[in-house]
């Protein structure tokens, strides 16, 4: 791939498809749970069976509704459903009910921003639709030999498709992006965003603006499919645009001389490869879908789905950095792991009175605890009064910070109160006379170390602060060191 | 056989039928009756209705079929007046429209006849008739045979062997091309859609499917099928105005009598132009009621057609049910039909 420095600009489109969290599916009351036993989810309406007919889940409207506006879409008050046809095993009636020219909501953006300062984007958002999701089939038909099966119990799943502006300039922007997609509708509950279980899916629409000879050279766009993870759009679009770049270099080809390409995205391998024009080549013969009636949104409808979703989390980093005093990147870092941390972290600011400090044992003692035991804030054992209480002792100076962390392992481990842990351990806050005592000892046992200090030579004094602490666990460090500093000075 | 049976109507086949057998036929309003269970042809035009010898049983079968269904978004949510109640009464006042243009050429004039004695009827019931237009109701069959073919199209998509229906037999390709495989297919999937296809639909419904599949094709929407839509909207507009002026619309249900078995079928286009007087109602989504006026010299029998504005089968069912108290067509058979009896 090509070595040598590039000014092209990489411009990035996507489109998402998002599965909203509902319990039945679009136009069924059948469940959308996922991981059950093939086509034991189905019903007349889903398997597209002769004489059935579809019944728009309201749920699942306003959740789409939901998502919308917080991509600060604007809702169309009249919106209505379309077929979209085509002949595929996993489409049992033959057509999606889909939404073509009316879609329910057009016109956001959602803005992402590097919580280092590396970029800052504002992406529009060309439309959100609502759509029926098809089915899944397993098969072997290209080579015409083996059976294919097919599972229907995804078909019929509300899916939410959100389309991009293509103002996504590199891979890591595109990347990041998804992050804050994901974290605002997991965030809203619009829906988990599993990529595993196929609940969020993207499609990247890549090409690259070259400039040259006073003008900007456009690539062909290409659409690339099959992107299973995160990992995957960034590594897929950087490899996309060099080898965008070198096939320019070679062929000079330029966007609308050739028709839109799409291109799969093998993870193993690490490469694009073009798929079968047969299947971009596509007339869906979209028409209004007459076995549904338009929808109706009212304003009073809209206030009363705005009404429940809170503050969004572009709003609350900044909320967070303003009332408790902690920097952008620590307010991203709290924000970015959902609501449920960011209410808990809250808790314990205010009961700590310490917003900085809180957000330090976050990140460096809960969030840690939590990535290496795995589940949410909301299973773990430690409440945030515990956290502060230990926090309180050690502004108090009753002992420091990292015997702080042992009586907090301790609370975690045991699941016992901190004054038990306290006191189980020994702990005991040392009296200024004991301090004393023992520095005047320190003093004695090392006179090279005094002579040092004397000579000043003032870090010499951290080796005593080992020894203190053999000596006795529950002294302060910092106080050991200023004690034998005081003493020294004093002799 | 059967006192009553109930059927589907998407551009006549309850009216017309009715009208050419003698016996009496209702299409309801759109929505009145749940499509839900119907195998849907054109799923904004198909409606269910009864066939029956008398507008009276219509009304008893009605009242139990109509209502809403949460099972079809499309059905109506209005309350089910008591039809059979609902016959009691006189016609005196009540404003019937006749469409001058329904007796131009084409019509045979035994039936323009019998239809014009049919209004004289009504007028001597204590109705009064009224020459109305509906300019648009000529464009009715194209905009019909555009919509209904395009819906068809795509409510019928779902037999391709793969779910529901006949799948064709496997490995039995004939049309070998080059590059094509063995099978002349380019894949058993795309095989198997095309044989189950071509094997299990009639040339009838393959022509409308492929009429309906040209229509809504990129390049050809807006020339067809958003056309038809623009005129569907007129239509409805047309009945609107009428409405304004008249209470009922009275006409002819075909302009023939019927033909012979195998008559018409080797011209499709000829088989369309009979939908004429029915198909527009199903266009506007309003109520339609054919039921025998007379019988031609040969015997056959001649039906008339009332059509009302939308939920107004009170009104509908009051005046059939009056017609058929003043005259016994109804309660006659054809001789063909007698002698076989
Ligand atoms: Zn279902």
């Amino acid at each position: 791939m090509t070595a040598s420095p590039t000014t092209a600009t990489t411009v990035i489109g996507l489109e998402v498809h998002v599965q909203l969290l509902t319990e039945t599916k679009l136009f069924c009351g059948c469940s959308t749970r996922f991981g059950a036993p093939p086509n034991t989810q189905v019903c007349p309406v889903c398997l597209g069976l002769p004489g059935s007919l579809p019944v728009m889940n309201r749920r699942a409207f306003d959740l789409a509704v939901r998502a919308a506006l917080a991509l600060d879409c604007r809702i169309a008050p009249f919106t209505k459903w379309d077929r979209k046809n085509y002949f595929y095993p996993d489409l049992p009636k033959g057509y999606q009910i889909s939404q073509y020219d009316l879609p329910f909501s057009s016109d956001g953006t959602l803005e992402v921003a590097d919580p280092k300062g590396a970029f800052a984007r504002k992406v529009g958002i060309i439309r959100v639709h609502l759509e029926e999701d098809a089915g899944k089939s397993m098969h072997d038909e290209a080579a015409g030999t083996g059976d294919s099966r097919i599972d229907l119990n995804r078909a019929g799943t509300p899916l939410c498709e959100i389309v991009t502006q293509p103002d996504l300039r590199s891979p890591q922007e595109a990347r990041a992006w998804l992050g804050e997609l994901r974290l605002l509708l997991v965030w809203l509950g619009v829906s988990d965003c599993n990529m595993q279980e196929g609940s969020l899916r993207v499609d990247a629409n890549v090409n690259l603006h070259i400039p040259v000879e006073g003008r900007v050279a456009k690539t062909p766009i290409v659409e690339i499919k099959n992107l299973n993870s995160f990992r995957a759009v960034e590594r897929a679009i950087a490899y996309e645009a060099a080898r965008q770049e070198d096939e320019w270099r070679t062929s000079g080809a330029e966007m609308g001389r050739v028709p839109k390409q799409t291109r799969g995205w093998d993870d193993a391998a690490g490469v694009t490869r073009a798929q079968r024009h047969k299947e971009e080549s596509s007339d869906y013969r979209y028409f209004p879908e007459p076995d549904l009636v338009p929808v109706t949104v009212d304003e009073a409808r809209l206030a009363g789905i705005r009404a429940t979703m809170g503050p969004r989390p572009a709003a609350l980093r900044l909320r967070l950095a303003e009332t408790w005093g902690i920097s952008a990147y620590d307010a991203d870092v709290l924000v970015n792991q959902g609501s449920e941390l960011v209410a808990w972290y809250e808790e314990l600011a205010g009961l700590a009175g310490d917003g900085k400090v809180a957000s330090n044992w976050m990140q460096q003692d809960v969030l840690r605890t939590l990535n290496e035991r795995g589940g949410t804030i909301a299973e773990f054992p430690v409440r945030p009064a515990a956290v502060a209480d230990i926090i309180g002792r050690i502004a108090k100076g009753d002992f420091d910070t990292s015997r702080g962390r042992e009586i907090f392992a301790e609370v975690l481990a045991s699941g016992r109160g901190v004054a038990d842990v306290v006191a189980s351990m020994g702990i005991a806050a040392v009296s200024e006379e004991e301090l004393v005592a023992l520095c005047r000892d320190l003093l004695a046992a090392n006179p090279k170390i005094v002579a040092d200090v004397q000579g000043g030579k003032e870090q010499a004094a951290a080796g005593l602060i080992g020894q203190a602490r053999k000596k006795n666990p529950n002294v302060n460090p910092a106080k050991v060191r200023e004690t034998c500093l005081a003493l020294i000075r004093a002799m | 056989m059967a006192p009553v049976a109930i059927g589907s109507d998407t551009g006549g086949s309850i009216r017309q039928p009715a009208g050419l057998c003698g016996i009496t036929g209702l299409k309801p309003t759109y929505g009145r009756v749940s499509r839900r269970g119907l195998v849907a042809f054109a799923s904004s035009l198909d409606q269910i209705g009864p066939m029956a010898r008398s507008a009276a049983d219509c009304a008893l079968v009605l009242e139990t079929i109509a209502g809403h269904d949460p099972g079809d978004a499309t059905s109506l949510a209005e309350p089910v007046p008591p039809y059979t109640r609902s016959l009691e009464g006189s016609l005196e006042g009540v404003r019937i429209g006749r469409v001058p243009a329904h007796f131009g050429a084409g019509i045979d004039p035994e039936v323009a006849h019998a239809v014009e004695e049919a209004f004289a009827a009504f007028r001597a019931a204590g109705a009064t008739i009224h020459d109305i237009d509906m300019p648009h109701a000529d464009a009715g069959v194209a905009c019909y045979y555009l919509v209904a073919p395009c819906e068809a199209s795509s409510n019928l998509a779902r037999y391709d062997g793969a779910h529901y229906g006949h799948r064709a037999e496997p490995g039995r390709g004939h049309r070998a091309e080059p590059g094509r495989g063995a099978t002349g297919y380019e894949s058993a999937l795309v095989e198997m859609y095309c044989r189950s296809r071509a094997e299990g639909f009639g040339p009838e419904v393959k022509r409308r499917i492929m009429l309906g599949t040209y229509a809504l094709s990129a390049g050809y929407y807006d020339a067809y099928y958003a056309k038809a839509l623009r005129v569907r909207r007129l239509i409805r507009q047309d009945y609107l105005d009428a409405f304004a002026k008249v209470d009922l619309i009275g006409g002819p249900v075909s302009a023939t009598a019927a033909f012979r078995l195998g008559e018409k079928t080797d011209d499709p286009l000829s088989m369309y132009l009979l939908d004429l007087y029915t198909v527009c109602t199903n266009l506007a989504g309003v109520g339609g009621i054919s039921f025998p006026c007379g019988f031609t010299k040969s015997g056959l029998p001649i039906g008339f057609q009332l059509q009302s504005p939308a939920l107004a089968e009170p009104l509908l069912l009051r005046a059939a049910d009056r017609y058929q108290h003043l005259t016994d067509w109804h309660l006659r058979r054809a001789p063909l039909a007698a002698k076989g009896a």
